[in-house]
């Protein structure tokens, strides 16, 4: 297949300046590679972990063993999985152990962090923790078989496949489901418009996912970064979903 | 480039207003090369504008991704969505009749310099090089807006498909 590119006009003077940026950030950034990898834990004893590396963007690239990483964001995470489990929508079979979690980067971000992972061979995650939240930011499907990918490039080989195993759910029965998970993530319906939803699918392919999405109350329905919830349920029989996706993308200034 | 079909996105980093480029006869008198947006339209093999039916977009070529980091480029009076093809007035969400595109700018004033440069970079590391996570354009928007939070002040703005996912060798 052809390689297609991006145009970068002006771009002499655009990757200049990035490089110099990022080498400044750098330069400041306390994210070095750490070799020290024993920690005194409240036992007394030492216990060693994984060394953590950083990339040219000061993210701290991190293993499933990090502390950081098992007492700061994975506690979280099982929240999460817990409450999808709660409302039978959980798409992930047992409990979430650290050892299915893969290319954990930790971006940090004023007064936080973000936590990027990968689970398994099909999902990925994104936690934020920031003065005002904690939680999980992102959660959706990856790789060839990933909905939206298809829909994105509509790939029309992924699509008709996907069609095929599809499961249709009424539209009763989908907000049945949807205001369960709505209330379960604490969405308050008096901070959004009236919620939007509709089957994801392309051309003549339904998928049988359902996306529920919330736009903040008198904001511009045309900038997609008003829209700071969203969900998506798969139908698995014309009364039941699992969950496949979920975004909380709101960002704040400092 | 733009007329080049193997194109399918563009990155623009400069001066830009609702239907301009480049030209910035205010700061920099010297600058006077304008590309507009109907000049964009056109190097595409596109068309739009008011017609006796109304306001009508005829599309040759849609860029899969548009990316213009100047001032104003995504108010509500910008004309490089209907240029590039990810019109205004078209939803995508939910809509199963269009193939998907998007357009990334800000609705007020932007301003050059490391924070423009790192919130750009973010969202190009996590949407096209992190290709492990597999990442929706809205996540990398959103990632960035919290890593660089003053760029909130210039009102980013996504219009199209929010979720797209890039694929570098399927961009157009």
């Amino acid at each position: 297949m052809r390689r297609r590119s991006i145009i970068i006009v002006a771009a002499g003077f655009a990757m200049i300046a990035l490089y110099i940026t990022s080498r400044q950030r750098q330069k400041v950034s306390p994210e070095k590679p750490v070799s020290a990898t024993a920690i005194q834990s409240k036992t007394g004893l030492v216990a060693s972990y994984p060394p953590r590396s950083s990339n040219e963007l000061g993210d701290t690239l991190i293993k499933a063993q990090d502390p950081l990483f098992l007492e700061q964001v994975m506690p979280k995470l099982n929240e999460f999985f817990s409450l999808l489990d709660g409302l039978s929508v959980n798409p992930l079979h047992g409990k979430l152990q650290p050892s299915s979690c893969d290319k954990i980067r930790i971006i940090h971000i004023p007064n936080g962090i973000i936590c990027r992972l990968v689970i398994g061979d099909g999902w990925t995650a994104t936690y934020i923790e920031n003065s005002t939240f904690s939680g999980m930011m992102y959660f959706g499907q990856r790789g060839a078989d990933d909905p939206i990918r298809a829909i994105s490039h509509a790939n029309t080989n992924t699509l008709h496949q996907l069609a095929q195993n599809a499961v249709s759910m009424s539209e009763t029965e989908v907000w049945k489901i949807a205001n369960r998970v709505a209330d379960a993530f604490g969405i308050d319906q008096s901070e959004f418009e009236k919620p939007e939803m509709f089957e994801e699918g392309l051309f003549d392919y339904r998928l049988g996912i359902y996306t529920v999405r919330y736009r903040k109350k008198g904001s511009d329905p045309i900038n997609q970064l008003n829209y700071t919830r969203d969900f998506s349920l798969k139908a698995t029989s014309p009364t039941s979903a699992v969950l496949v996706s979920y975004s909380h993308l709101e960002a704040t200034l400092r | 480039m733009l007329k080049d079909s193997a194109v399918g996105s563009w990155f623009f980093d400069g001066h830009s207003s609702q239907n301009n480029l480049i030209h910035d006869a205010g700061q920099n008198p010297y600058l006077t090369i304008d590309l507009g947006a109907h000049a964009v339209a056109a190097l595409l093999g596109n068309s739009y504008g008011a017609n006796s039916n109304g306001f009508s977009v005829t599309y040759t070529r849609r860029l899969f991704s548009t990316f213009i980091s100047g001032c104003a480029s995504a108010d509500s009076a910008t004309e490089f969505p209907d240029a590039t093809g990810t019109p205004l007035g078209v939803p995508q969400v939910g809509n199963s009749q269009i193939k998907k595109s998007a357009f990334v700018g800000f609705t007020g004033f932007s301003h050059p310099g490391s924070i423009n440069n790192s919130w750009v970079y973010r969202i190009h590391r996590e949407w096209l090089d992190e290709i492990d996570y597999d990442t929706p354009l809205s996540l990398a928007v959103a990632i960035a807006n919290n890593n660089y939070p003053e760029v909130l002040n210039w009102g980013p703005r996504i219009i199209g498909y929010r979720p797209l996912k890039y694929n570098g060798d399927d961009s157009r």
